[in-house]
């Protein structure tokens, strides 16, 4: 009898037989390892049927702060604020406020939840504790809106001394009401919020800011008008970043911040545009990023961002950053040093395919706490990510990638810091691949990299353990000339320009996989003169 | 050549209209006339057909019976000039051409060459333009859908697709434009022609004339290009436009999808369509740029969505496509900032070119209305232009001539109103087969014989014979009834005029046949709803079941106006205001006596707030849900689309309401109304103790409260909409507000009574009732957008703050735009019920405003202040200014403009909360124009004390009571 269907011993038979068939090839090639094998994504859905005001929950996140007891409060853009009790195991959510004026951060202070909205900084508190917000105070309204979408604040950040740092966004186009003073600038608020500094000027669209474990802060700025890539910078009483939106408040009584250049005809002088790393000659309060973002190697919106001061729970990264991407629905991940007192350092992807545009991205806080939280949005501005919005969990699953952990920048080169020992017997010169390039500083959206070169690795040396390579970069050849030109030579590091490495070389010693994100970004601001 | 006018004015016996008198043939003997016998059934129809055709504009009958026979005039032709064409007026008043089967025409019965004189006279100066006209297939499309789906077949009964109009009687009388305007013309009710009005609007209406006069018979020529209509509308909230609601600014052909046409650079749209034509099959990869949003569509599927609001963009997809034409449509629109489009394409992976560089390709039918007149009664070869019969005319002479002829009688023309001036043969002389009911009527002029000819035999009409036998029987009929016309006869002769029953039944008669109820369709795309989704409601006892006011207006205004049943898809015209006034107090007369012999009475009960709120909680999910069917003040139900039960009380006598209530289904076989009092248990025994009476009572009294009323638990908002619903808490929403600031407030009550707080001028901004707003400014895309009350009676606030320091009493009330110096915002609090108290203060002294909205019909709010930290300052509250204020017994009433949106003699009521308020004070003239109250208070009294101002305001000084602490609460009711 012939039958359509195998019996179960043939069926069996055939399973096995697969399995065997995929052991060999696994001899032959190992799977490539991909992000998931290290850093799980957990949605942290709400319950079916929860509804907010308009139907199904729209978790539009713009907000995310924990409240220490497993559970955890995201303020959506759309004024909603959602206690997520157990989010990390079985998710609840409550609506614990509304009407917010589309809050982008959460910082719980002193018993209140402090949160900046578009026209002032606030703190509310639910005072008899029957689950919803009932006391919503002012703290600050000393800064102004005119009533544009793009007048967004970012915050509040609080700095060593207890003040409230707030981004204030540039607005696009015109508002319904009186234009604004001190859009595109950083506030400085008292802890008893009776002062308001306006410490920072030359913001563009400052999605992003946070303060280190060592104390300084720092933000994250959008590529556009004046504004090359995107962008990390510290963040710094009396500094200018470089957008003149807002300059003229220099002279009102709040500035802390003089007008950048003496002549007082900004975009008149740089309407050529001028590289980055001359402009700095010109405007001496001008903060140049301490990381850039290639546009569209490392997303195109950089976001929240937060350290991982977890020592180790998130695996090999302690210490380090991550910093959100709102196009890409991904996290890229940052080392940081300094150089002469100058920040600078590396940045990585680090993990992709996230549900929606990242907007904030928080790190657990807490004894159990190991994960990355991730609040998202893609309204208005599109993002490559499958859903609207939401709220996700990052988690280390124990296993630790080949990766390039850090890179530290030498006199002649750069020391590349790897997670896992690589089979030097592969390391060649010709293994790694290196341009660097610059930016034009400009009103135009963005800029081209610029002045482009080609680095030549003279030695690559890896050290005893293998988690060391020290590579020494011999010649540069500038490759803008015109493809008739022969390349001009070049100094082999320059200062102010972006180093791209694709280490195509490395391999994991022991499993003889690839490095789980080839290509790295190095912002080099200074050549340290001693080792 | 010689002119018969010349014949007709000296005939002599035409100035003599009263030796004019239809000849009759001998009457045949009667079969019924002896006096006193039954008046048999063609007999009373004939009676009503005399009615109907106005035989008494001509035959006038005697004092007995004029007022039963009255009939109605023929249509106003003071305009007729912008409805028939030149040819078809002329061919009109020679002969009677009718356009359906039910309908009637009369011709005038002149020679060719007098009606052209007439034609000229009564046209005057308005002129249809009969220039071509271009009509689009979908155009032709869209009129067949409507023709099919609004009722013009139960009228238009006929077998072929255009339900028998004889579209070829009447082809050449009417241009695309002038049957439109017709057709569309009763967006006033009623209209001036015998047509009944469907409220069609101009694209409507333009579509339909397009289908009746071009239709099948049109061959659609291909032109180069895409039709491309432009748009400017205000702005774009970032959604995919709706594009048949917007207004076309210009349309015409364009070469290529860009924004060549684009007539500024922000809020503007465009949508092409039409076919492009690939000559090779293959893999299509189209690359779709736009900045703002847009839309691809090709063979009626959306390609590409490119919507919302964002830069130059490209999207693409790929298709497999057949050579040959493919319809397509392109929309883009342009909200603010940079705009782009472009649309290319790349077979098989090779070069992407423009779409354009493929054939681009519209479709349309030219419709030409003749100008020149050619019909065979003339000499053959004969051809008769618009300027022949000018000559050698008066006005006088064809105003004479208008008269004669016996138009007069039936019409009212540009240079004169409708008069009897020829008199023919009263109507009890008149006799069978005779006259005008001839079946030939001589025409020659001079003739004493002359008549003017109706239709009444011609066999295209299919009620021919039998209106003919009708009529001919009570001609025949000796003893006419006579006296009044009982009021149930004028119903049925009216039902019958009107041809209420091709749609609806009475007293088991009427109702579409079964062959066309396949006609009647269902506008509600969901479960199939049985009859009642359907048909028009029956009329049985419809005088019993509306109020009289409703009934009026159902008939006067039709679905457009009064519609309660969206989704039946055939439409209620609407008739004439004086019809219908009529119609619905004899339907009142009738049904009114008849249910209350057969029904208990039952007193409409009173309202009260505690009453209306059971009723509310009836009506929601936690009560019967009445919402799972029904729609509440426009709100979607939970499932099915039935009526709007904001309209009950409007539109339904209490005691059908009642009745229906209990035993829908006696009432109505087949009725998916649930029933919930079955053998007298109620499904909520909680509530009246479950009590049927009162629990009915309870919910008439809520939705007593109409539109705006606060809507009941369970309804779901749609998502795409943005409406804010606040159903079982407040629901706070953060916006930039119109007409305010960029710090707006606004806070949404179940009670559905909102408010809009300013924070940034520190001050209550607008309270309002009904829909609360539309959160799309805020939420949807980027937004910033400006949020603004959605719902009705908008009491909008006096600017500046309420509280004022003031040098004294008499010191004008601040004016700033701007926050005064000092001031700051605290924040809020809300109660554990949402309900907020704003917090604002000037220095020590804080100001705290609560406010909660009260239960019940329109605007009413509680408004209470408590101020604390009040120093040595002279402070005061205002609690109004208004044009106009004045005391009456215990409350203060604020009139004028700028106190209710819209309203220019607005009017709101203030009550002092747990005081009493002093009689109106004395006020004499103070000099200044305007008075300003002083409240103050003695006891627990309020004293008013008028001083003169600038404009009427009602102050109240700010002194602190025992606890140091000021307190006021004012009820606002509007």
């Amino acid at each position: 009898m012939v039958s359509l269907f195998p019996t179960p011993t043939v069926l069996v038979s055939l399973l096995a037989s697969s399995v065997l068939l995929t052991a060999a090839a696994q001899e032959d090639a190992p799977p490539e390892p991909t992000e998931a094998d290290y850093y799980e994504l957990v949605s942290i859905d709400p319950q079916a049927g929860l509804t907010s005001a308009l139907g199904d929950l729209a978790l539009e996140v713009g907000g995310l702060c924990f409240l220490g007891d497993g559970s955890l409060l995201a303020a959506t853009r759309r004024g909603e604020v959602w206690l997520v009790k157990d989010y990390a195991t079985t998710p609840s959510y409550t609506l614990w406020a509304d009407g917010l004026h589309e809050p982008l951060g959460l910082l719980p202070h002193n018993g209140w939840i402090y949160f900046a909205q578009r026209g002032e900084l606030s703190r509310m508190r639910d005072s008899d504790a029957d689950g919803r917000a009932d006391e919503f105070e002012v703290v600050n309204e000393a800064w102004s809106i005119s009533g544009n979408y793009h007048e967004y604040a970012f915050g509040p950040c609080l700095d060593g001394e207890g003040n409230f740092w707030v981004t204030l966004n540039r607005p696009f186009g015109s508002g319904a009401f009186e234009v604004a003073d001190f859009r595109g600038w950083a506030a400085k608020i008292t802890p008893d919020g009776k002062i308001c500094e306006m410490v920072a000027s030359g913001l563009r669209s400052p999605a992003g800011i946070g303060r280190s474990p060592w104390g300084e802060l720092f933000y994250t700025d959008n590529q556009g008008e004046w504004c090359p890539a995107n962008k990390l910078s510290l963040l710094q009483e009396g500094k200018f970043y470089g957008h003149p939106w807002g300059i003229e408040s220099s002279d009102l009584p709040m500035s802390k911040v003089p007008y950048p250049i003496p002549t007082r005809d900004f975009e008149e002088r740089f309407r050529a545009g001028e590289l980055i790393p001359r402009v700095t000659s010109e405007i001496k309060s001008l903060v140049l990023p301490a990381i850039w973002f290639p546009y569209n190697k490392l997303g195109r919106s950089a976001s929240g961002f937060d350290w991982d001061e977890s020592k180790g729970d998130f695996g090999p990264f302690a210490g380090q950053l991550f910093v959100g991407d709102q196009y890409e629905a991904s996290i890229n991940r940052v080392a940081l040093e300094q150089v002469e007192g100058i920040w600078q350092g590396a940045a990585f992807p680090f993990r992709h395919q996230l549900a929606s545009g990242v907007i904030r991205a928080r790190f657990e806080k807490g004894a159990e706490a190991n994960g990355l939280v991730v609040g998202m949005s893609d309204r208005g501005w599109t993002s490559v990510g499958s859903r609207r919005d939401g709220l996700q969990r990052i988690s280390w699953t124990g296993k630790v990638p080949f990766e390039i952990h850090s890179i530290e920048a030498r006199p002649d080169g750069f020391r590349l810091h790897l997670t896992k020992a690589c089979d030097a017997q592969l390391v060649t010169t010709e293994g790694f691949r290196m341009t660097s390039y610059t930016y034009e500083f400009h009103e135009a959206y963005g800029s081209d990299e610029m002045d482009n070169a080609r680095l030549e690795i003279q030695s690559a040396t890896v050290s005893k353990d293998g988690k060391t390579v020290d590579l020494v970069v011999g010649t540069a050849q500038l490759l803008d000339a015109g493809e008739d030109a022969e390349a001009l030579p070049a100094p082999a590091l320059r200062e102010g320009y972006v180093h791209e490495l694709h280490a195509d070389c490395l391999r994991d010693a022991s499993s003889g996989a690839a490095l789980l994100h080839g290509d790295s970004y190095y912002t080099l601001n200074r050549i340290p003169s001693v080792k | 050549m010689k002119r018969p006018l010349s014949r007709l004015l000296k005939s002599p016996s035409l100035y003599l209209a009263a030796v004019i008198v239809v000849a009759s043939c001998a009457p045949s003997e009667p079969e019924l006339a002896s006096v006193g016998a039954p008046v048999d059934a063609d007999v009373r129809a004939g009676e009503a057909l005399v009615a109907k055709y106005g035989c008494t504009n001509c035959h006038d009958a005697d004092a007995t019976r004029r007022e039963r026979l009255a009939g109605q005039a023929g249509p106003d032709l003071s305009r007729v000039g912008e409805r028939l064409t030149w040819p078809g007026l002329v061919t009109q008043i020679i002969e009677p051409r009718p356009r359906g089967n039910g309908e009637f025409l009369c011709g005038a019965n002149t020679s060719p060459e007098d009606a052209v004189v007439l034609a000229n006279w009564i046209r005057g100066e308005h002129y249809v333009d009969t220039e071509s006209v271009a009509v689009l297939p979908s155009e032709v499309e869209m009129g067949r859908v409507l023709f099919d789906s609004i009722g013009c077949v139960a009228c238009h009964r006929g077998d072929d697709s255009k339900g028998g109009l004889l579209v070829d009687s009447f082809e050449g009388d009417y241009t695309i434009d002038s049957l439109a305007r017709l057709l569309g013309a009763g967006r006033e009710p009623g209209g001036k022609t015998w047509h009944p009005s469907f409220g069609l609007d101009a694209s409507e209406a333009k579509s339909l004339a397009s289908f009746v006069l071009v239709g099948d018979r049109a061959g659609f020529e291909r032109s180069v290009g895409l039709r491309v209509e432009y748009y400017e509308p205000d702005s774009f909230d970032g959604g995919e436009p709706d594009w048949d609601r917007l207004e076309v600014v210009r349309s015409g052909v364009a070469v290529a999808i860009d924004l060549s046409l684009a007539e500024r650079e922000d809020s503007f749209g465009l949508r092409f369509s039409g076919e492009v034509f690939l000559e090779s099959p293959g893999s299509y990869e189209f690359y779709l740029t736009s900045d703002d949003g847009s839309t691809f569509d090709l063979d009626g599927r959306r390609v590409i969505d490119h919507g919302g609001l964002h830069g130059p963009d490209e999207k693409s997809a790929t298709l497999e496509l057949e050579a040959g034409f493919h319809p397509i449509e392109v929309t883009m629109f342009e909200q603010s900032g940079g705009e782009a489009l472009s649309l290319e394409f790349a077979l098989n992976g090779l070069e992407r070119l423009p779409l354009g560089d493929l054939g681009l390709f519209y479709s349309s039918a030219i419709y030409t209305a003749p100008a020149q007149l050619s019909m065979p009664r003339l000499k053959p070869g004969t051809v008769i232009g618009a300027d022949d019969g000018q000559q050698n005319t008066t006005d006088q002479d064809a105003k004479l001539m208008f008269e004669q002829y016996g138009c007069a009688n039936c019409h009212t023309a540009t240079a004169g109103e409708r008069q009897t001036l020829r008199a023919f043969r009263p109507i009890e002389e008149l006799a069978s087969n005779a006259g005008c009911l001839l079946a030939e009527v001589p025409h020659e002029l001079g003739a004493d014989t002359l008549v003017p000819r109706f239709a009444f035999h011609d066999q295209r009409r299919i009620t021919a014979d039998l209106e003919l036998k009708q009529l001919n029987a009570y001609m025949d009929f000796e003893s006419k009834p006579a006296g009044a016309l009982e009021e149930k006869l004028f119903v049925d002769r009216e039902l019958a005029r009107l041809n209420c029953l091709a749609c609806h039944t009475r007293d088991g008669a009427g109702g579409p046949p079964d062959s066309l109820e396949h006609k009647f369709g269902q506008a509600y795309d969901g479960d199939d709803l049985g009859a009642e989704g359907h048909l028009p409601p029956t009329l049985t006892g419809v005088g019993a079941k509306l109020t009289p006011e409703w009934l009026v207006k159902v008939i006067a205004e039709g679905s457009r106006g009064a519609g309660s049943r969206p989704y039946v898809q055939v439409q209620m015209p609407s008739f004439q205001v004086d019809v219908a006034a009529d119609l619905a107090r004899a339907l009142e007369a009738v049904d009114v006596p008849l249910w209350a012999a057969s029904h208990p009475s039952r007193e409409e009960p009173l309202f009260s707030e505690e009453i209306a709120s059971s009723g509310h909680v009836l009506v929601g999910t936690g009560g019967f849900a009445c919402i799972a069917c029904h729609l509440v003040d426009g709100k979607n139900s939970l499932g099915l689309p039935m009526i709007d039960l904001a309209s009950t009380t409007t539109r339904l006598r209490y005691p059908w309401f009642r009745e229906w209530l209990e035993h829908p289904t006696e009432m109505r076989k087949g009725t998916r109304m649930a029933s919930f009092w079955s053998e007298g248990t109620s499904a909520r025994a909680d509530i009246f103790e479950g009590d049927a009476d009162r629990q009915i009572q309870a919910i008439w009294s809520y939705l007593s409260l109409g539109v705006g009323l606060p809507l009941p638990a369970g309804l779901v908002t749609d998502p795409g909409a943005y409406d804010l619903l606040p159903l079982e808490e407040p629901i706070y929403h953060a916006c930039f507000l119109r007409d305010a600031s960029a710090r707006g407030m606004a806070v949404g009550f179940p009670e559905r009574k909102h408010l809009a707080f300013d924070f940034q001028h520190l001050r209550l901004h607008s309270l309002w009732y009904g829909d609360f707003v539309n959160a799309a400014a805020t939420w949807d895309g980027r937004a910033g957008g400006l949020i603004q009350p959605e719902g009705t009676g908008v009491l909008l606030l006096p600017e500046g703050l309420a509280v004022a320091r003031l040098e004294d009493q008499s010191t004008t009330w601040p004016q700033n735009k701007r926050r005064p110096d000092g001031w700051r915002l605290l924040g809020h609090k809300r109660s554990p019920e949402g309900i907020p108290t704003f917090r604002y203060a000037l220095g020590e002294t804080i100001v705290e405003e609560t406010l909660q909205p009260v239960f019940g019909a329109r605007g009413h709010f509680l408004r209470k202040f408590r101020i604390s930290g009040i120093g040595h300052d002279a402070l005061f509250l205002r609690l109004g200014s208004a044009k106009n204020i004045s005391f009456h017994e215990d409350t203060i009433r604020l009139q004028g403009t700028g106190i209710l949106q819209g309203e220019p003699d607005g009017e709101v009521t203030l009550r002092l909360v747990g005081r009493n308020l002093k009689p109106a004070p004395p006020v004499t003239d103070l000099g200044a124009g305007a008075t300003r109250f002083l409240l103050t208070e003695q006891g627990s009294t309020i004293e008013a004390q008028a001083i003169a101002g600038d404009l009427d305001e009602v102050l109240v000084p700010i002194l602190p009571n025992a606890q140091g602490v000021f307190e006021i609460e004012v009820g606002l009711q509007w």
